[in-house]
């Protein structure tokens, strides 16, 4: 759990009410830095303001093209992305778009509604750089 | 060349029935030498005038005319004779006119008549005293009738009027006798020549014919003139092809020639009724001089209507089968030798391969238009179900996009109920009271009631669109039952049921989505605890050949029978008699059987009211 304290999670996600969810929820871990955005149009502009980042979570269904797949392909170019566990965060749970997120790159898939007995290991997995596919 | 060949030797029958002679070669080439005599009439002269002249009309004129000039007559009369009839025919007169000559007289009858029978002349010194001999022109004294004739054969009988008895003295009529018997040689001649000319001429049309049969022409063109070379080379007044429909027996006209449509309608034929109808039932040919006396065309009154004496009638023939018949009709009186029945036969062969062609046509005819019929039929059909599996994909499509919207839409809410929910209950937003617990315990139920309905129906559109993938991997069956049978005992605690298992000791490893046989026995063994109040739920699994068999046996309420298909029917529920109101989505046990067949297996239930049931199903060991 101390080690946590000084984990710095990306969040994007659109939706107020799942933001606050999952800080809180990250929050249950012991993590307290998160960095949430709403849109890529929000953290583009302070992308180069971020302390290093160990994990991203990544709403896929977005407003506009620049959806979660999209940002994903924005972080990667990012040196300072390129190898950081980056999942998908996502109530879109259908095999085809799983399969969409497994070919994009992502390194998790967490479905929406998040399983609160299975999120903390999923997440000190990620951490760890596991590939972890929670999409059910 | 076949029928060619055959024709060359028709002709040459017709010709070589007698070789000719070295003086009808003679006559043939003009060179006619008369025997020299004394008598006071030189038939020199008309031997010369009547020599290679072919024309009978020109013929008896030239004779005529001699005969009146050195004869010293005053009228000359020439019968023709008519062997087919029997009888003295199209009368000739020179000099004084005699109107009321009669058309035709029968052998035997009338001076003429007898002349012709008995071959001899008759000399009348005196006509007042022959009563018989009529008409005779005014001033007549003496009259000599005499036959034409050449080698036995009557060709005509020669009349001859004087008014001075002198011109027809014995030595004039000696000399007569010897016009006559030139007269009967020169006609012969004519005749024979006439014969080759016609047979030229048939043979003439026939290659015309012939020509137009390997022409590309459609069978009614052909039919068209084969009747026109019948009547023509038969020299025949009309001609008719008549079609044999077998179903009704009746012979219609197909194709004719010398007669107009109406009265060609007129002839018809039926099996065996007249001379056609005989052709076509006997196959044979048939010819009848005189159809007005024959019994076989009683009934073919319209011919007779139409004017017509003797009938050839022939059978079209390919090969064996009848296509109907061919037939020529005179005028006049005549008796249609076998050369003629040949000729018509071989026209007659032509018409049953244009007859034939032309039912095969019509048999292709049918058959495209009954193709093309069908295949506009087809294409319909096609357009139909191409249409109906347009809307049907368009209509899967939507419901699909409907599917993944609604789940994405509620998913999301749901995130949040569940979730929050939990964080609340455990303790992370502050002390809870053991009654707030108690409350949130059943929002999040609520909350995970619904996220498994939106699982069900998901999978269910999954399955239905195809898109249901099976995650197999080896999967050992024993820890997947005994995680099973926990679950069933936290189902079943406060229930007070027993609990049996019956697991084959030597379960095999099967290549399965153990995540999806999970969910369908979870669903079973829920169904159970839900239906059963007390008694007993076993699980059991044994190998049976190359598949093992999974069952939940309940002593629940059991089933009704009327009941039993609606198991595996979407969203239906049985009622059940412990709960006043139905749970579950309806959807359990169609997706449970639809995971299993998937896996290449089967899902069956057994049951008896009261008694309690038995869900089983099959997975292939692979």
């Amino acid at each position: 759990m101390n080690d946590n304290a000084h984990v710095n999670i990306l969040l994007v996600e659109d939706e107020p009410l799942n933001t606050t969810l999952t800080i809180a929820m990250l929050n249950m871990l012991g993590i307290q830095r998160v960095h949430a955005f709403a849109s890529w149009k929000q953290l583009e502009s302070c992308l180069d303001d971020l302390p290093p980042i160990h994990l991203a979570l990544l709403d896929l269904r977005l407003p506009g093209n620049q959806d979660g797949y999209y940002i994903l392909k924005r972080l990667r170019a990012d040196p300072r992305f390129a190898h950081t566990p980056i999942a998908a965060m996502t109530a879109q749970v259908m095999p085809d778009d799983v399969k969409r997120a497994e070919e994009a790159g992502f390194n998790g898939f967490l479905a929406k509604p998040l399983n609160f007995d299975r999120f903390p290991q999923n997440i000190q997995r990620l951490l760890h750089g596991e590939y972890v596919w929670d999409a059910f | 060349m076949g029928t060619r060949t055959s024709f060359l030797n028709f002709i040459e029958g017709l010709l070589g029935k007698r070789r000719p002679s070295a003086a009808d070669l003679a006559r043939m080439t003009g060179q006619y030498q008369p025997p020299t005599s004394d008598l006071p009439i030189s038939v020199t002269d008309l031997a010369l005038q009547l020599a290679g002249q072919a024309d009978v009309k020109l013929l008896l004129r030239q004779a005529g005319e001699w005969l009146l000039e050195r004869a010293g007559v005053e009228c000359v009369v020439i019968y023709l004779h008519e062997p087919a009839a029997n009888r003295l025919a199209k009368p000739v007169c020179f000099g004084v006119s005699l109107p009321n000559l009669p058309e035709a007289i029968k052998l035997g009858y009338s001076i003429y008549g007898e002349v012709a029978m008995g071959r001899r002349p008759y000399y009348i010194e005196l006509v007042e005293r022959e009563k018989r001999l009529t008409p005779v022109p005014q001033g007549t004294q003496s009259a000599y009738i005499l036959p034409l004739t050449h080698e036995n054969a009557l060709l005509g009988v020669l009349g001859l009027y004087a008014a001075r008895p002198s011109a027809l003295s014995e030595p004039s009529r000696a000399a007569i006798d010897r016009v006559a018997a030139l007269i009967g040689a020169t006609l012969s001649t004519a005749y024979r020549l006439s014969e080759s000319q016609q047979a030229i001429a048939r043979f003439d049309s026939f290659q015309r014919l012939a020509q137009d049969l390997t022409t590309r022409l459609s069978s009614g063109e052909l039919l068209q003139r084969i009747v026109e070379a019948a009547r023509e080379i038969l020299d025949a007044q009309m001609s008719i092809l008549l079609d044999v429909n077998f179903e009704t027996g009746v012979l219609r006209p197909m194709a004719w020639s010398g007669i107009d449509h109406e009265t060609a309608q007129l002839i018809y034929s039926r099996f065996k009724e007249d001379l056609k109808g005989l052709v076509a039932w006997a196959r044979l040919p048939a010819r009848t001089p005189d159809m007005r006396a024959d019994q076989r065309t009683s009934l073919a009154t319209q011919a007779i209507v139409a004017g017509m004496v003797s009938e050839l009638a022939v059978p079209v023939l390919y090969y064996e089968e009848l296509y109907g018949i061919l037939a020529v009709e005179t005028d006049t009186y005549r008796n249609f030798s076998d050369e003629e029945i040949d000729l018509l036969q071989s026209l007659a062969a032509h018409a049953g391969i244009a007859l034939r062609n032309a039912r095969l046509f019509e048999q292709l005819e049918e058959r495209n238009a009954e193709l093309q019929k069908a295949n506009a039929a087809l294409e319909i059909s096609r357009q139909q179900a191409e249409n109906a599996r347009a809307a049907a994909v368009q209509a899967n499509r939507l419901k699909t996009e409907f599917i993944n919207n609604m789940s994405h839409e509620l998913r999301t809410p749901l995130n949040a109920i569940i979730n929050f929910t939990r964080l609340v209950m455990d303790g992370h937003a502050g002390a809870v009271t053991e009654q707030q617990r108690n409350y949130l315990s059943f929002v999040h139920e609520g909350g995970q009631h619904l996220l498994g309905l939106i699982n069900d129906i998901l999978d269910l559109a999954k399955i239905e669109a195809g898109k249901m993938e099976l995650r197999r991997e080896p999967t050992p069956l024993e820890p997947l039952l005994k995680g099973v049978m926990s679950t069933l005992i936290g189902l079943t605690k406060d229930k007070g049921i027993a609990l049996n298992r019956e697991f084959d000791d030597d379960l095999p490893v099967l290549n399965i989505d153990g995540r999806r046989i999970r969910q369908v026995l979870l669903n079973l063994i829920s169904n159970a605890a839900k239906f059963t109040a007390q008694g007993s739920i076993t699980l059991r699994a044994t190998r049976q050949g190359d598949q093992v068999i999974f069952s939940v046996r309940d002593t629940g309420v059991g089933i009704k029978p009327e009941d039993l298909p609606k198991i595996f029917e979407e969203f239906k529920q049985i009622d059940n008699a412990l709960q006043e109101t139905a749970s579950g989505t309806g959807l359990g046990m169609p997706i449970s059987r639809r995971f299993v067949q998937l896996h290449g297996g089967d899902m069956w239930v057994e049951s008896q009211l009261g008694v309690g049931t038995t869900v089983s199903f099959s997975l292939p060991i692979t």
